[in-house]
């Protein structure tokens, strides 16, 4: 090894020198600057695109500071603190060995300084002790981005632990410079916790309360900033076949997770952020306050996959649970679905069955009461009045005017209008699909466009029941069964 | 590192803008002479105070003299008597430097209030946006001063019977303040409780203080504890004297974050003077 080592001191020397004077002829140009973008940013759930450009770049990222008040759930309201106006906060993209420009500004309607805290950032403080803003002023510093990996950032003016606990936290990713494997769906996630003076559920706008912080003791664990952020509408997405990547911070301010899906593998772990996978087939990851973690997985079969911390009574009792919802068809042979469900009662059976009957029969005359007595009938009819005055207001009001008069000329009146309350069937068939065309409405011609509206058929009914009795109409009520035996003529 | 250090050059200016402060106060002219003294300040005959951070190594109060302090914040009405005197401290000739572009920015013009739905109460409501600068120059048109950091904790901390306002309950509210988002409209002074010293509005609003900027807390407060004064803490509250008092720890962080030229949104002011109960003096 010694030897031939130095049986190529010459050569190299040689080849040394060539290199040297290949690279000094750039180098009298004058250097390059690195071209200089402006940042995307996202809200959580969603993630920037991936970086595609294989060299360093001056990277502005702007991240405005809001304190604002928003729900935490369900009729209760939270004063966060947000870097950018959600929790957490904005998600940053950069490349390995990019120079990020970062401009703090904190606005004007806040009450509080602030200031971040990028655990991407080499120097006191990670930019903390250079971004101190006031409300209404803006600060600048400029770092480089020479670590790869996932990591967090968060506000640290003092009280700390407050600043933190009303939301001040969001994760930066720094892509190692060969970039990452491409997957279809790329997903921000982040879990933390958030100390209210009511208790889990109780209404009306929720003061932080700093006793339960110190004593550690959240009454909501959340994902992304508030209970039923990740569910319904708002659940992540993918088909079957694709590959998902989670980027998972924890903002804490205190506890940790124990960050799963249930009904999946996850087929990759970067733990910790890292960026190297650090194990396969893992089926619940540890994220510490203040981390993160970066997981892969191929989704095989549709459905609902719950995403949850596993110290499973933040999941069902404080609020730690989200959705993502594959679609595609089935395969039966990686998960058959229910086989089997048969009731199994033991010796009380037959006690079983006569109750089952019995709530059958009382349900029949439950429904039959509801047809044929007259006072539910009325009560049914004004409720059916009312949500069609909200519906008429929003949908049709416009046009026809909030008192139904129309516009002469223009849009023809529903109050008092003779084509409207002579045919009930035809005032259907409009609300569903609209009318082109001539119309004589009490004895002035219209050239209607009306447009079809995308309404159900139980608004359909309340619209209709409300116009066909108000302002001078008089009518019966128009049952959604109506209006679904005209949709079903089309 | 000290606090300052982030700010470079801000011993030099604050010293050439506290000279040109000095030379400017002698020019002003006064605004109406106080009906009643005792009506509108209240005397605080002074004490020990126990600071949030401890004020010497050695050390966990501070000496606070006998003063006068303003029942109330200062409001847009009597601002607006000011700077109709005085119009270098209107929006559109204040100097730069004691001012930035927050300045007087919600009024309509330089002797227009804000637009307030509730006119003319909106004369009552305190005076926001101001910098340090102009709201020293006001106390001065009346022969007083802002009220030192250690002067305004007392006044909003203790109580004339020695009891801690914390356990006040008219002062428990302070941290709710800070748990709603900035109101529109500020509430009329008038409308604020009192405490037990008389003074009201103190949980309502930031006040400017003479010495704000020795509040060194650094950018990055959790960097504070390796202070050699020992007088910060890590995180705000390794070395505080009391942790729980979180409304403190924003007081004084608040106080770190600002310039003398700035004005911000829910800053106002109030004004203090030298004095026995017998006799005061400047």
């Amino acid at each position: 090894m010694q030897r031939s080592h130095r049986n190529h001191v010459v050569p190299t020397l040689v080849l040394s020198l060539i290199l040297a004077l290949t690279l000094a002829v750039p180098a009298l140009a004058p250097a390059a600057e690195p071209p200089t973008e402006e940042a995307v940013l996202t809200d959580p759930p969603f993630v920037p695109p991936p970086i595609t450009r294989k060299d360093a770049a001056r990277v502005i990222v702007r991240l405005e500071v809001i304190e604002r008040v928003a729900d935490l759930a369900d009729g209760v309201q939270y004063l966060y603190w947000t870097f950018g106006g959600k929790v957490p906060g904005k998600f940053i993209r950069l490349r390995e060995g990019d120079t990020v420009e970062f401009h703090l500004q904190n606005h004007p309607n806040n009450k509080l300084p602030h200031n971040i805290d990028l655990h991407a950032v080499t120097g006191p403080g990670g930019g903390a002790a250079s971004s101190f803003t006031a409300p209404g002023h803006e600060t600048r510093f400029t770092f480089k981005a020479m670590n790869p990996g996932l990591y967090v950032y968060h506000c640290a003016t003092a009280p700390v632990p407050m600043h933190v606990a009303n939301g001040m936290y969001g994760l930066i990713l720094v892509e190692p410079k060969d970039g990452m494997k491409p997957v279809d769906h790329e997903y921000y996630v982040m879990q933390s916790e958030f100390y209210t003076k009511g208790r889990f559920g109780e209404k009306g706008m929720q003061p932080f309360d700093m006793q339960k912080g110190i004593d550690e003791n959240p009454g909501y664990i959340v994902f992304n900033g508030s209970v039923g952020s990740l569910v319904g509408d708002r659940a992540l997405q993918a088909k079957v076949g694709e590959t998902i990547r989670l980027f998972i911070g924890n903002g804490g301010p205190n506890l940790l997770s124990s960050f799963h899906v249930i009904g999946e593998i996850f087929d990759s772990v970067y733990a910790e952020g890292g960026i190297r996978i650090s194990q396969n087939q893992v089926q619940t990851t540890l994220i510490p306050a203040g981390g993160s973690a970066v997981v892969e997985f191929k989704v095989d079969v549709p459905g609902t996959f719950i995403l949850v911390d596993h110290s499973i009574f933040r999941a069902f009792n404080k609020g730690t649970l989200g959705m993502l919802k594959v679609a595609g068809p089935e395969d039966k042979a990686i998960y058959s679905g229910k086989e089997v469900d048969e009731v199994y009662l033991g010796a009380q059976a037959p006690m079983a069955d006569k109750a089952r009957q019995e709530l059958t029969e009382l349900r029949a005359k439950l429904e039959e009461e509801k047809r044929t007595n007259p006072r539910i009938r009325e009560i049914a009819k004004e409720v059916l009045m009312r949500e069609g005055q909200q519906l008429f207001l929003t949908n049709c009001s416009v046009c026809h005017q909030p008192s139904g008069e129309g516009l002469m000329n223009v849009f023809p009146p529903l109050a008092k209008s003779d084509y409207l309350m002579e045919d009930k069937a035809r005032s259907i068939h409009i609300v569903l699909n609209g009318l082109k065309g001539p119309v004589r409405v009490n004895g002035v011609d219209y050239a209607a466009e009306m447009p079809k509206l995308n309404l159900t058929d139980d608004e359909i009914a309340a619209i209709l029941t409300y116009v066909r009795n108000s302002w001078g109409n008089k009518g019966d009520m128009v049952m959604p069964e109506e209006v679904a035996v005209e949709r079903a003529k089309q | 590192m000290k606090g300052r250090s982030n700010r470079p050059g801000a011993g030099r200016r604050a010293a050439a803008c506290a000279a040109a402060v000095l030379l400017a106060s002698a020019l002003l002219k006064p605004v109406p002479a106080r009906a009643d003294l005792a009506d509108e300040m209240a005397f605080v005959r002074g004490g020990e105070l126990t600071p949030l951070y401890r004020p010497e190594k050695n050390r966990t109060t501070v000496r606070v003299d006998p003063f006068f302090i303003d029942r109330r914040p200062v409001t847009r009405a009597e601002f607006l008597r000011f700077i109709t005197a005085n119009p270098r401290w209107r929006r559109s000739s204040a100097p730069e430097v004691f001012r930035d572009a927050n300045y007087l920015s919600d009024w309509r013009g330089d002797l227009l209030l804000p637009v307030d739905p509730e006119e003319p109460l909106g004369h009552g409501r305190p005076i926001v946006q101001v910098s340090w600068f102009a709201a020293r120059a006001y106390c001065a048109s009346r022969g007083e001063r802002l009220p030192t950091t250690a002067e305004w904790e007392f006044v909003a901390t203790t109580t004339p019977s020695g009891r801690r306002a914390a356990d006040d309950p008219a002062q428990a509210g302070a941290l709710e303040w800070y748990a709603r988002p900035s109101e529109e409209l500020l509430a009329p002074v008038a409308n604020a409780e009192a405490n037990a010293w008389g003074v009201s509005g103190l949980h309502t609003l930031w006040e400017w203080v003479e010495d704000f900027s020795s509040s060194l807390l650094r950018g990055d407060n959790r960097a504070d504890s390796d202070n050699e004064r020992n007088l910060y803490c890590g995180g705000g509250t390794e070395e505080a004297l009391d942790r729980a008092d979180y409304a403190a720890f924003m007081r004084y962080a608040f106080r770190s974050a600002l310039h003398a030229s700035y004005s911000t949104r829910n800053l106002g002011f109030r004004c203090a003077r030298n004095g026995t109960k017998t006799g005061h003096s400047q």
